[in-house]
């Protein structure tokens, strides 16, 4: 599968969450899930309230998950049905008052520390290059923690406020994803793609 | 003798006729000369006992999303009740309305509550707004009150007047009005003034001294009108500027939200262009 395809298999959805009627019924919304709404643990990511919020996010998620699909073929997508829900639980468990969440950043986060992650086993001539990446997400992760009181940029709204959880979790999700035995098999790997472009041999860390 | 003494009497019976008319048709002076001053005031309103100290404000805590309380400040003073006459309760609801939909639109805002006449006192102060409070349930509430002055004076052309058709005809009253509008929007709990918002109206016009009541009705109508939709204007703008202020200075507005928030995942502009400049070099070195 080329790089394109899973990238737009990931980002179109968002398109369709900007919809309202749409993003009412995939919202990640607390009360919803806990009545058995389940799917939108998964669905919330994709759901955006400006076009500025989205357009952020998918840049971000389409250009780190495009590499990634050319050094890990089949990662993308795997990486994100598996981690939206972590995100989900992550929001249920440690923010119980965040009634509704929508937005790709926590799953973008994951993608860039992801193919960080990757690359660091891949190219170690480059490990410094891919620290540095690391280390430039753990920076903005400690200064959004930092921050005094809650802030709205890109929203143009003061009651959403930017969840740094989501980041948080969706780094988490990245490093869990790594270690996991669905990153490491080659036969899950198979399963969802054939890969054209890259090097299918080069293993994880 | 007595046929002089029959032909005056109409003459000085109309002449003081027309005296008193034109004594009526103006509140002051011969020839309508007239002041009137009408206003509401936040100040007496939140602060109507000179001999209390002043209510020191802390810094607000807005726990988000905010209800909001739409208000006109009652005229008169603590103890007793003067009903305006410049501008009626309809007029007060379509403006509240105004104000109101300010507010609608803003995301931060959780509801708003046109509050009635009857549920504020003269100089009720902060302890009527936070009776508010506890029985609306607002959190934040946006005061309207204003201000208008009505000068009509009479010109040389007035001379004309004592030709009777001349009150008619030639407009000999110069009349100003001068109205200010503005909206204060307070954090109760904080008693802390968030922003405000005024809107302003100048008309000038002559009249003739028959209609001049019914000009100077007019100009007022037309000054809270102007004013009213300055207000809404720069209310509009303030909410933005508010918003800036909220975001830029933390230090002097808390925020914080109530359960039930709505949380965003958002990455801002210049994380993508730092991560979108170190792809850029990483490819480079990759080529070399």
């Amino acid at each position: 599968m080329k790089p394109v395809r899973p990238v737009l298999l990931a980002a179109a959805p968002a398109l369709l969450g900007l919809v309202p009627a749409v993003r009412e019924v995939l919202l990640y919304d607390r009360a919803a899930i806990l009545q058995g709404e389940w799917w939108r643990l998964w669905t919330g990511h994709w759901v955006h309230f400006t076009a500025p919020h989205l357009a952020w996010n998918l840049l971000v998620l389409a250009g780190a998950g495009w590499w990634l699909e050319r050094v890990r073929p089949g990662s993308l997508l795997r990486y994100l049905a598996a981690a939206a829900p972590m995100l989900g639980v992550s929001f249920l468990a440690g923010a119980p008052g965040m009634g509704t969440y929508g937005g790709l950043s926590g799953l973008a986060t994951g993608v860039v520390v992801l193919l960080a992650l990757v690359q660091l086993g891949r190219d170690r001539s480059a490990r410094a290059w891919w620290l540095g990446l690391l280390a430039l997400v753990a920076l903005k992760l400690a200064l959004d923690a930092a921050q005094p009181a809650p802030r709205f940029a890109s929203f143009g709204a003061l009651a959403v406020r930017p969840s740094t959880l989501a980041h948080a979790a969706g780094a988490a999700a990245a490093l869990i994803y790594v270690l996991s035995p669905l990153a490491r098999s080659r036969a899950a790997l198979r399963l969802a793609v054939r890969p054209s472009h890259s090097n299918p041999t080069a293993n994880l860390p | 003798m007595e046929t002089k003494a029959v032909s005056h009497t109409p003459r000085f019976i109309a002449f003081a006729l027309l005296v008193l008319v034109l004594l009526l048709t103006g509140c002051v002076g011969p020839w309508g000369n007239r002041r009137h001053h009408e206003a509401t005031s936040v100040v007496q309103f939140l602060y109507p006992n000179k001999d209390l100290p002043f209510i020191q404000p802390q810094i607000p805590t807005l726990r988000l999303p905010l209800r909001v309380g739409v208000a006109f400040v009652p005229s008169g003073h603590r103890g007793g009740y003067m009903p305006n006459s410049g501008i009626n309760e309809a007029k007060k609801a379509e403006l509240m309305r105004q104000v109101a939909a300010q507010f609608k639109g803003q995301p931060f805002v959780q509801s708003i509550e046109l509050i009635p006449a009857t549920y504020l006192r003269p100089g009720g102060g902060f302890e009527n707004l936070d009776q508010l409070r506890a029985l609306m349930g607002i959190d934040v509430v946006a005061l309207i009150a204003y201000d208008q002055t009505q000068t009509s004076d009479s010109t040389e052309a007035s001379l004309a007047y004592w030709t009777i058709v001349g009150a008619y005809i030639v407009e000999g009253q110069r009349n100003t009005t001068y109205t200010l509008m503005e909206a204060v929007v307070y954090d109760i709990a904080s008693r802390s003034l968030l922003f405000r918002a005024p809107g302003t109206s100048a008309i000038k016009n002559h009249a003739t001294l028959v209609r001049n009541g019914y000009e100077l009705d007019k100009a007022s109508a037309q000054g809270l009108a102007e004013a009213s939709t300055q207000l809404t204007t720069n209310l509009a703008q303030e909410l933005e500027l508010f918003k800036v202020r909220v975001k830029e200075e933390p230090q002097n507005y808390r925020v914080e939200h109530k359960p039930g928030y709505t949380g965003g995942g958002a990455l801002d502009g210049s994380f993508a262009a730092l991560l979108a400049l170190f792809a850029a070099a990483a490819v480079l070195r990759s080529r070399r």
